[in-house]
């Protein structure tokens, strides 16, 4: 069985060994990108099984790299868990409405981020069975 | 009828055979009584035997609630206790992003950012600012922030106000949820060998983070070992490039 990939699209190298940290001892394959234009070469490229993504990076934000991915017929499906520092209604609001399937805060909490991904990662599972 | 019962009143005869008659009744009825003596006798042994299979029954049925409601409670505590590993190892590994960040360069810019990113992405502040400490007079000098009035903090002098006083003393400062400081929600001091050369001061947190937890304490005495020396690698490398750099 092929092991299940995420993509990682953060510009701070800080998130991302943090998220590699948490996600790689549950035998995940994982993908980085830098910002929204990298996330969407990967996507296209791999399809990977979810996105982790970043609101706020250079080039190509969060917000729209999301509203592109979810344009694209081929990574239209995959599941996206935006990672942002805005907890704010109206922040959680603008990812909601680009196509995010949930979000994340920032500081991540390693638990939260374990069970939010688990749980996508069932959707996603259900959904391609 | 015979010869003789003809002869015999009419009466005699009715009379005898009700007496026969009689007596097959109290046989039959003895008879039946017995039989009922024994059923009784059964179905109270079986009464008893029910009664005592279903308090059998009830107390095994107890027991295995009793088992159940322990295994119950055991995958609670395993299930709190995975939760906390499962935390800490999530603290570990931030402590270990944290140092691995300062610790892999000695570029000062690059130094810098990773203060940053690590009070940004780890603490969970977008309100900071990390100074530099002029030996000569004191004085605190802002060398990078996110969120703040860069003019308002550019140099902080001690002793100006209680706030730069905690700031420029090199303990820790953390203020107490209960009695929140003004201006100032924790100061930490980067010492080398016992001398103050910065100091990162944290004027907030973000929004969705109502407190500073136990790992942010954590973070705040690595970034007071590791990010001193980190800080004060990259100016002396930033120094020995500068000097490399001035023609002989």
């Amino acid at each position: 069985m092929n092991r299940r990939t995420i993509l990682l699209v953060d510009d701070s190298p800080t998130i991302l060994m943090m998220e590699k940290f948490a996600l790689a001892k549950c035998g995940y394959e994982l993908l980085t990108a830098v910002n929204g234009e990298e996330a969407i070469e990967w996507a296209v490229a791999r399809t990977p099984d979810l996105i982790l993504l970043d609101v706020v990076m250079p080039k190509m934000g969060g917000l729209e790299a999301c509203r592109r991915l979810r344009a694209l017929p081929e990574t239209a499906h995959i599941p996206i868990l935006m990672v942002t520092t805005r907890g704010e209604p109206e922040s959680v609001e603008a990812g909601w409405g680009s196509g995010c399937n949930d979000y994340i805060t920032k500081p991540i909490d390693t638990m939260e981020l374990l069970l939010k991904v688990r749980s996508l990662m069932a959707v996603s599972e259900q959904e391609t069975a | 009828m015979d010869a003789e019962e003809s002869t015999r009143p009419y009466v005699d005869i009715v009379r005898e055979r009700q007496q026969r008659y009689v007596k097959d009744l109290i046989r039959e009825n003895e008879t039946l009584r017995t039989m009922a003596a024994t059923l009784e006798s059964d179905f109270r042994r079986l009464q008893a035997e029910v009664l005592d299979a279903r308090s059998a029954l009830e107390q095994r049925e107890e027991g295995l609630r009793r088992r159940l409601s322990e295994i119950e409670a055991e995958n609670r505590r395993y299930a709190e206790r995975y939760a906390e590993i499962e935390r800490q190892s999530g603290d570990l590994a931030n402590l270990y992003v944290a140092s691995y960040q300062l610790n892999s360069t000695v570029e000062r810019a690059q130094v810098l950012t990773s203060i940053k990113e690590i009070v940004i992405n780890l603490i969970g502040s977008e309100n900071f600012g990390v100074f530099e400490r002029e030996s000569e007079t004191g004085d605190l000098h802002l060398a990078t922030s996110f969120g703040i009035d860069t003019d308002a903090f550019a140099t902080l002098t001690p002793g100006e106000t209680r706030r730069d006083e905690l700031m420029t003393s090199g303990a820790l400062f953390v203020a107490d949820p209960n009695e929140p400081f003004p201006g100032l929600l924790a100061s930490i001091p980067l010492n080398l060998d016992g001398e103050l050369i910065g100091v990162i001061a944290i004027f907030g947190l973000l929004a969705h983070k109502p407190a500073l937890e136990s790992v942010d304490l954590e973070l705040f005495d690595l970034l007071a070992a590791h990010a001193s020396r980190a800080l004060y690698c990259a100016n002396l490398h930033a120094a020995r490039v500068a000097e490399r750099s001035v023609p002989a």
